[in-house]
C-alpha cells in the first residue's frame, strides 16, 4: 500500500493510503484495531508503552491501577461483548486477570502484528482530502521521527494518565508529604503513617479502606455526601441487580436503589457520613463495600472538603482538624490530546457527537472516551464498530454518509444519561449505558441500513 | 446485531466446567477448529485426529444438558470454549450442534463455519464479525432456508445419515478442502 515516499517540509512523509492511524493500545486501542481490521480495513496502531494493556497494566509508568485494584463492575457489565470473560473468574476479576484479557484477546485476534510498540504519536494533523499526517518518533529516546499519512485517525490514548490536582490553599506550605494516587501502587507507604486521602471516587474509597486496615490513621475528606453501593446486595453482583430494573422508569429505580441502599448499607449519617446531595445515577457510582465498615470501626474519620494546609495540620470546612503525615490526592485524571491542535476536537471540554466525533473532521474519531455507569469495554466495542462502519460507508457511499454526517454537528451538544449528571468537571462524559448504547445502536443501524 | 442484552447483563447464564478434547498437529498455520454436537466422543473418535493430519488444530466440547437448559446455555458454553482457544475459532457444528454453532455466531465473531445438517430455526440476529458460512446437508427446505439465511449456495450430502458412520471421512475431507481454500494460512 505504500507508495513512494513523499516530501513533507523536510521529512518524507510515508502515505500509508487506505490505512487507519489507531493511537494507543489499551482496552479501547485494541478494540479499535479489531474491529478495523474486521471490517477490511489495515491498521497501524502506535503506544508509547512496550505492552498492550494501558491502564490495565501495571508495569506501566502511567498506569493508574494499584496493586489491590479489581473491577469495580462485574463481569458481565464489563466484558467485550464478543469476547466474554472465562466462566470460572469472579464476579470482580483482579487487575492483573484484566491485563491478561487484553493480552489473550490481542493474541485470539491477531493485532499485535498491526502495533507498533515504544513509539509516540507526537502530533496528528488534517491534510487535504479528509486525510491525517501522523508523525511518530520512539517514545525512550533515540532513533528519528518519522512522517506518515493516514485515511483516518482513531484517537484512544484514554483519560487516566494526567492526574488532576485540584487548588489547595496552604499546600506548599505543608511540610508533610504529598502524593497523587496515581503514583499509589500498594499500602506499604501508607504502613505506620498518619493519612489524608482527598477524592470521594472509587480510587479514593479503596485508598482509605487500605490506610484504615494498614495507615496508624485515617481522615477521608469529600467533597459531598456519596452514595456507597455494596457490590453485592441479594448474594447477587450489585450491578446485575440494578440493571434487571433497566425498564422501570427512572425516578422508580431511583426509589428503589434508595431503599435497597437504605435496608443494606443503612442510613450513612449515623456513621458521620453526610448526606448525598444528589439522587443514585446522577453521578458515577462509588461502589465500595468496606467503606463504611470502617468508618463504622472508627478506622476512617470522614471530613469534609480541605479549608487550607498550615504546615503540620489540614483545616476543613466544617471546622475539624487533622494532623497528617501523609497526604494522597484521589482527585482523579484529566483527559488530554497533547498531539492534536486544541481546535480539532471543538471547545474545552471537547463536544464530540456520542463521545467519538469531531463534527468538523469526519476522519477522526475518539474511542474511549466514556465514563458510564457499567463496565467501559461493551461501550467502547460499540463504539468501534461504529467506527469502522462509519468510515467504510464513507468509501461505498458517500452521499449516504454525508447525510448522516450533516445531522452529527447539531448533536455533538446531546448528553447520554437519564438522570441530571451533576455538572462538576469531572463527570462531562459520564454517559447512562442503556441511554448512550441505544444511540449507538440507532447510529449502527443507520450505517448498515 | 444486538447491543442491549439486558437480560445477559442482570442474569447471566451460570458458569459450569466444560470438558473440551483436542487433537493438536505441531505447527498451527491455521485457525483452530471447534466442534460442537453430541456427542463429543463422535468427533473426538473420528474426526479430530484426521484434522490434526491435516495440519489442522481441533478441539470439541458438548454444551451442558439438563432440564431448564436452552439454546441461551449451549451458546453461551460455545462462545466459552471458543473465545479460551488460542487464535479466532472456525466453529463446526453438526445436527443439534449447528444450531448452537448458528446461535453462537451471533455472539462470537468467528474466523469462518460450517454448518451441518443446520436446523430448520435459525437465531433472528445477525451473524457478528466476518464468518464465511458453509452449508452442508441432505436437499430439503432446511437447507435452503439456511441457504436463503446466510445468502450462500449450500453445498448436498449424497447421503448425511452415514455422517454417523465413523469410518464415512468424506464430508471431513470436503469441509477442510473447502477451509483450505477459503482461509489463507499463516
Ligand atoms: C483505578 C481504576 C479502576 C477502574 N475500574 C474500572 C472498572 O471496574 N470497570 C471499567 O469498565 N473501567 C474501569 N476503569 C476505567 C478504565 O479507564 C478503563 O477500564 C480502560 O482501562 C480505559 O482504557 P483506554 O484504552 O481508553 O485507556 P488506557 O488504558 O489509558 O490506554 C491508553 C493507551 O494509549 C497510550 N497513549 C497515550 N497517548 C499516546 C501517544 N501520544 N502516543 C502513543 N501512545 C499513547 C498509552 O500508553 C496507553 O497504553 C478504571 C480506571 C481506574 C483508573
Amino acid at each position: 500500500m505504500a507508495n513512494a515516499p513523499r516530501r513533507w517540509h523536510s521529512v518524507p512523509v510515508d502515505d500509508r493510503g487506505n490505512a487507519v492511524c489507531v493511537i494507543g493500545a489499551g482496552s479501547s486501542g485494541l478494540a479499535a484495531v479489531k474491529n478495523l481490521l474486521e471490517h477490511g480495513f489495515a491498521v497501524d496502531c502506535y503506544d508509547r508503552e512496550t505492552g498492550i494493556g494501558g491502564a490495565w497494566n501495571i508495569r506501566h509508568d502511567r498506569s493508574p491501577v494499584y496493586s489491590s485494584t479489581h473491577l469495580i463492575s462485574s463481569k458481565p457489565m464489563t466484558q467485550f461483548p464478543d469476547f466474554p470473560l472465562p466462566d470460572h473468574w469472579p464476579d470482580y476479576p483482579h487487575h492483573s486477570q484484566l491485563l491478561a484479557y487484553f493480552e489473550r484477546y490481542a493474541d485470539h485476534f491477531g493485532l499485535r502484528e498491526h502495533i507498533w510498540f515504544g513509539t509516540e504519536v507526537v502530533s496528528a494533523d488534517p491534510i487535504e482530502n479528509d486525510r491525517w499526517r501522523v508523525r511518530v518518533r520512539p517514545s525512550h529516546g533515540g532513533g528519528a521521527e518519522r512522517e506518515l499519512s493516514y485515511a483516518a485517525v482513531v484517537v484512544a490514548n484514554g483519560h487516566n494518565s494526567h492526574p488532576r490536582t485540584p487548588a489547595l490553599p496552604g499546600i506548599e506550605d505543608f511540610r508533610g508529604k504529598v502524593i497523587h494516587s496515581s503514583s499509589y501502587k500498594d499500602a506499604a507507604v501508607l504502613r505506620g503513617k498518619k493519612v489524608l486521602v482527598i477524592g470521594g471516587g472509587n480510587t479514593g474509597c479503596d485508598i482509605a479502606v487500605e490506610a484504615a486496615q494498614q495507615a496508624a490513621g485515617c481522615w477521608h475528606s469529600t467533597r459531598r455526601g456519596y452514595w456507597y453501593a455494596p457490590k453485592y446486595v441479594f448474594g447477587r453482583p450489585a450491578d446485575q441487580v440494578n440493571d434487571a430494573t433497566q425498564w422501570l422508569p427512572l425516578r422508580l429505580r431511583q426509589w428503589a436503589f434508595h431503599r435497597v441502599l437504605r435496608l443494606t448499607v443503612g442510613d450513612l449519617t449515623r456513621f458521620g457520613l453526610r448526606k448525598p446531595d444528589h439522587k443514585v445515577y446522577e453521578t458515577h457510582p462509588i461502589v465500595n463495600s468496606q467503606l463504611v465498615y470502617y468508618v463504622g470501626h472508627g478506622a476512617i474519620t470522614p471530613v469534609t472538603d480541605v479549608k487550607r494546609f498550615n504546615a503540620r495540620t489540614v483545616e476543613f470546612e466544617d471546622g475539624t482538624e487533622a494532623e497528617p503525615d501523609l497526604v494522597v490526592l484521589a482527585t482523579g485524571y484529566a483527559p488530554r490530546f497533547e498531539f492534536l491542535d486544541p481546535g480539532i476536537l471543538g471547545a474545552n471540554p471537547p463536544r464530540l457527537w456520542l463521545h467519538m466525533f469531531a463534527p468538523r473532521h469526519p476522519t477522526l474519531a475518539v474511542a474511549g472516551l466514556v465514563q458510564p455507569d457499567s463496565g467501559q469495554f461493551p461501550l467502547v466495542h460499540w463504539q468501534t464498530q461504529a467506527i469502522a462502519r462509519w468510515l467504510t460507508l464513507r468509501t461505498t457511499n458517500p452521499e449516504r454518509a454525508a447525510q448522516i454526517w450533516a445531522g452529527a454537528a447539531d448533536r455533538a451538544e446531546w448528553r447520554w444519561t437519564k438522570a441530571k449528571v451533576s455538572a462538576t468537571e469531572r463527570h462531562w462524559f459520564e454517559v447512562s449505558h442503556v441511554t448512550y448504547l441505544k444511540a449507538v445502536e440507532s447510529l449502527l443501524k443507520e450505517l448498515t441500513a | 446485531m444486538r447491543v442491549l442484552r439486558q437480560r445477559d447483563w442482570s442474569k447471566p447464564v451460570k458458569p459450569v466446567a466444560r470438558e473440551v478434547r483436542s487433537a493438536l498437529p505441531g505447527d498451527d498455520r491455521y485457525p483452530p477448529l471447534l466442534f460442537v454436537g453430541r456427542p463429543a466422543e463422535f468427533f473426538a473418535e473420528h474426526w479430530l485426529d484426521r484434522c490434526a493430519e491435516r495440519g489442522w488444530s481441533a478441539y470439541t466440547v458438548t454444551p451442558r444438558a439438563g432440564r431448564l437448559v436452552g439454546v441461551r446455555e449451549h451458546c453461551h458454553d460455545v462462545v466459552q470454549v471458543a473465545a479460551s482457544l488460542p487464535r479466532q475459532a472456525v466453529l463446526v457444528g453438526h445436527g443439534p450442534g449447528a444450531r448452537w454453532a448458528a446461535a453462537a455466531l451471533t455472539r462470537y465473531p468467528a474466523r469462518a463455519a460450517v454448518l451441518i445438517d443446520p436446523p430448520a430455526r435459525l437465531p433472528d440476529e445477525d451473524v457478528v464479525g466476518p464468518a464465511q458460512v458453509l452449508l452442508v446437508g441432505a436437499a430439503g427446505r432446511a437447507l435452503t432456508k439456511a441457504g436463503e439465511h446466510y445468502k450462500v449456495t449450500p453445498t448436498l450430502l449424497s447421503d448425511p445419515r452415514r455422517l454417523t458412520d465413523p469410518s464415512w471421512l468424506y464430508p471431513l475431507e470436503g469441509l477442510l478442502d473447502w477451509l483450505e481454500q477459503t482461509i489463507k494460512p499463516r
